[in-house]
């Protein structure tokens, strides 16, 4: 049968499916603001994997000549009160608060959507159990969860991402759940039963696809809360120690001194604002591109 | 007949529904025979019971709420409810398809239409990817679309389109039974008569068999062979097409047939059959029809009324008729 399927029609089941992600990605720079989303987000992750290269200055190297300089040539974003550059420091400290968010955000939300879907899918006692614990674990407040969670495990980074996503997790159960459902009782639903598909099956392939959206608008949000609250977790000595920069610490940092030296807690705010729109632009593109009536 | 002989047989099913303290019967004592390559309709009101039927055959009953709580269903001599759920994998999608009222939303909105169909094919069958694309598209073909519209969503097809994706994928596998749960709902008239017309043509092409969910006696008519009255769970009439539609004997099947326009004579107002299709939970005793029937009498109103056989093949529930009773 000479039948083209466009592009996909390569034969192979790997070439078919990296053509559908790439179809995906160029679907979603489409859109002007997804555009821009995706360059800014570019942008900041590349400068800020090219710190050692493009940093004027080394991270910990202090300039005792010029302490709590605001914006000058030598330092455009000023100095901090141990004459700290600080845009080096924003570039180093992006390397870690990137990931940090990502990965937190990220990785509660994905158990989230897992439980959630397990929930949503099965009901009856599954559902009313994992429900009833999402109640009592949403009703701990996210920050004391995350100090409890960090002072058992210990600072480092793959627990400090444990800790910061531990609270997201209820979230991403009710999202889930709720938008499930919605999609349970539709017929398409049946009709996969009714071809046999497996539960696994149907759960992740049929009904996820199409509960998803909420969920990755939420996640992207939730990356900016996710900088802030390791920031916090820093402050009170447990999550990244200092002095390794970190854009949640930085911003701490200079808030016991935002009158007289503003400059300390307006750049990284500013590159945390910046960095959040980016996701949030992506993430609203990438819901978009993944909606097939939105395509033409 | 035997069970053990008849392609598909049905007895004595019983479905309930449960939700919190109430309990609705859905499904009462239900039992019919199909043979090979003939359809059988199964007519009845809104609720009769008739989509939960076609689920039971299926094993694909919500549970909770709906609970099987008697019965048994032979296919070809095999009992399906004691079936494990691997055996039940070849059957269902495979030997069993179904075609579901609501093309609109029967249709997963995230995935092509073609890889809807590829997916039944690799569950059932041991193709390749590629060859699986191939076969969709004969599929696509054969029900009249376009094979390049293969990569195409759902939302870019109409509603007689979507229906004719959906009719693709239950044959996909050649099943040896489809059960078509009101099929043409959703469609307009012209549309309608397209798709039983591609039904019809296709279940002869592959001598499939058929149960035909409907409520509309038209469709009936186009497309059966024996046709089943259901009303609150019971089949209250069964027989030839030409048993049900020539002499119509329970006054429920007569009720329908009343209610019918007429193209010849001009009324300004149909018959309708007077009163509600009784609540669910609470069933009258006796005959379920006695409330609203104007032939009922002491004798209706208590005790379940058994079948009656009027004409070889033709079964009847009800008192008002001279024939014999069979048990």
């Amino acid at each position: 049968m000479a039948i083209r399927f466009g592009k996909k029609q390569k034969g192979e089941d790997e070439a078919e499916r990296t053509s559908v992600l790439w179809e995906t990605l160029t679907r979603m720079v489409k859109s002007p603001s997804a555009k821009i989303g995706t360059f800014l987000f570019a942008f900041i992750v590349i400068v800020c994997i090219l710190a050692p290269v493009i940093a004027p200055y080394g991270v910990n190297d202090m300039d005792l000549l010029h302490l709590k300089e605001p914006p000058t040539l030598a330092h455009p974003f000023g100095t901090d009160a141990l004459g700290r550059d600080l845009l080096s420091r924003l570039l180093y400290g992006g390397q870690y608060s990137i990931l940090l968010g990502l990965c937190a955000s990220l990785f509660g939300n994905g158990v989230g959507v897992v439980i959630g879907c397990i929930a949503g899918y099965f009901g009856k006692t599954t559902e009313t159990i994992i429900m009833r614990v999402m109640d009592v674990w949403a009703s701990i407040p996210g920050m004391l969860l995350c100090i409890l969670v960090s002072t058992v495990l210990g600072s480092g980074f793959f627990n400090t991402v444990l800790a910061l996503s531990i609270g997201g997790v209820p979230n991403g159960v009710r999202m889930t759940r709720g938008q499930i459902l919605g999609e349970r009782s539709k017929e398409y639903i049946e009709a996969a039963q009714s071809i046999n598909c497996s539960k696994a099956s149907i759960m992740f392939k049929h009904i996820l696809p199409n509960v998803i959206s909420p969920t990755i608008v939420g996640t992207t949000m939730g990356i900016g809360g996710t900088i802030t609250m390791a920031a916090s977790l820093s402050y009170i000595g447990l999550g990244v120690q200092p002095p390794t920069p970190e854009w949640g610490a930085m911003l701490a940092d200079g808030r016991s001194s935002m009158l007289t030296l503003p400059h300390l807690i307006m750049f990284p705010g500013l590159v945390i604002a910046c960095f959040v729109l980016s996701i949030n632009l992506m993430g609203d593109g990438l819901r978009d591109a993944l909606d097939p009536k939105l395509r033409s | 007949m035997s069970e053990k002989n008849t392609f598909l047989s049905v007895k004595d099913l019983e479905v309930i529904y449960t939700s919190g303290k109430k309990t609705v019967k859905a499904v009462n004592g239900v039992s019919f025979n199909l043979e090979k390559g003939r359809t059988l309709g199964l007519v009845g009101e809104t609720g009769a019971g008739k989509t939960t039927i076609a689920k039971s055959i299926l094993r694909i009953l919500p549970d909770p709420p709906a609970k099987l709580v008697g019965g048994k269903i032979y296919l070809e001599g095999k009992e399906i409810n004691s079936l494990s759920e691997d055996e039940m994998r070849t059957i269902r999608g495979g030997k069993i398809a179904m075609i579901f009222q609501d093309p609109m939303t029967a249709l997963n909105p995230l995935m092509t239409v073609g890889d809807q169909i590829v997916e039944v094919l690799l569950l059932h069958n041991k193709y390749s990817t590629q060859e699986a694309k191939n076969e969709a598209v004969k599929m696509l073909e054969m029900v009249g679309i376009p094979g390049e519209r293969y990569i195409e969503y759902p939302h870019q097809f109409s509603g007689g389109m979507k229906q004719r994706v959906v009719i693709a994928m239950a044959l996909t596998c050649n099943p040896v039974l489809l059960l078509a749960d009101e099929p043409t709902t959703a469609l307009d008239v012209t549309i309608q008569a397209q798709v039983l017309e591609l039904i019809n043509e296709l279940k002869q092409k592959y001598s499939t068999s058929m149960i035909l969910i409907t409520h509309d006696l038209g469709v009936i008519a186009q497309t059966c062979d024996d046709v089943a009255v259901i009303y609150a769970g019971k089949i209250v009439e069964m027989g030839s097409k030409a048993d049900i539609f020539l002499h119509p004997t329970h006054p429920y099947t007569q009720g329908l047939f009343a209610s019918l326009p007429s193209m010849t004579d001009h009324a300004d107002r149909l018959t309708p059959i007077p009163g509600m299709p009784p609540d669910p939970t609470r069933l009258p005793e006796g005959c379920a029809f006695h409330p609203r029937c104007k032939y009922a009498t002491e004798k209706c109103k208590s005790g379940s009324v058994p079948a009656m056989e009027l004409t070889p093949g033709h079964f009847c529930c009800c008192y008002n008729n001279t024939a014999k009773e069979v048990s």
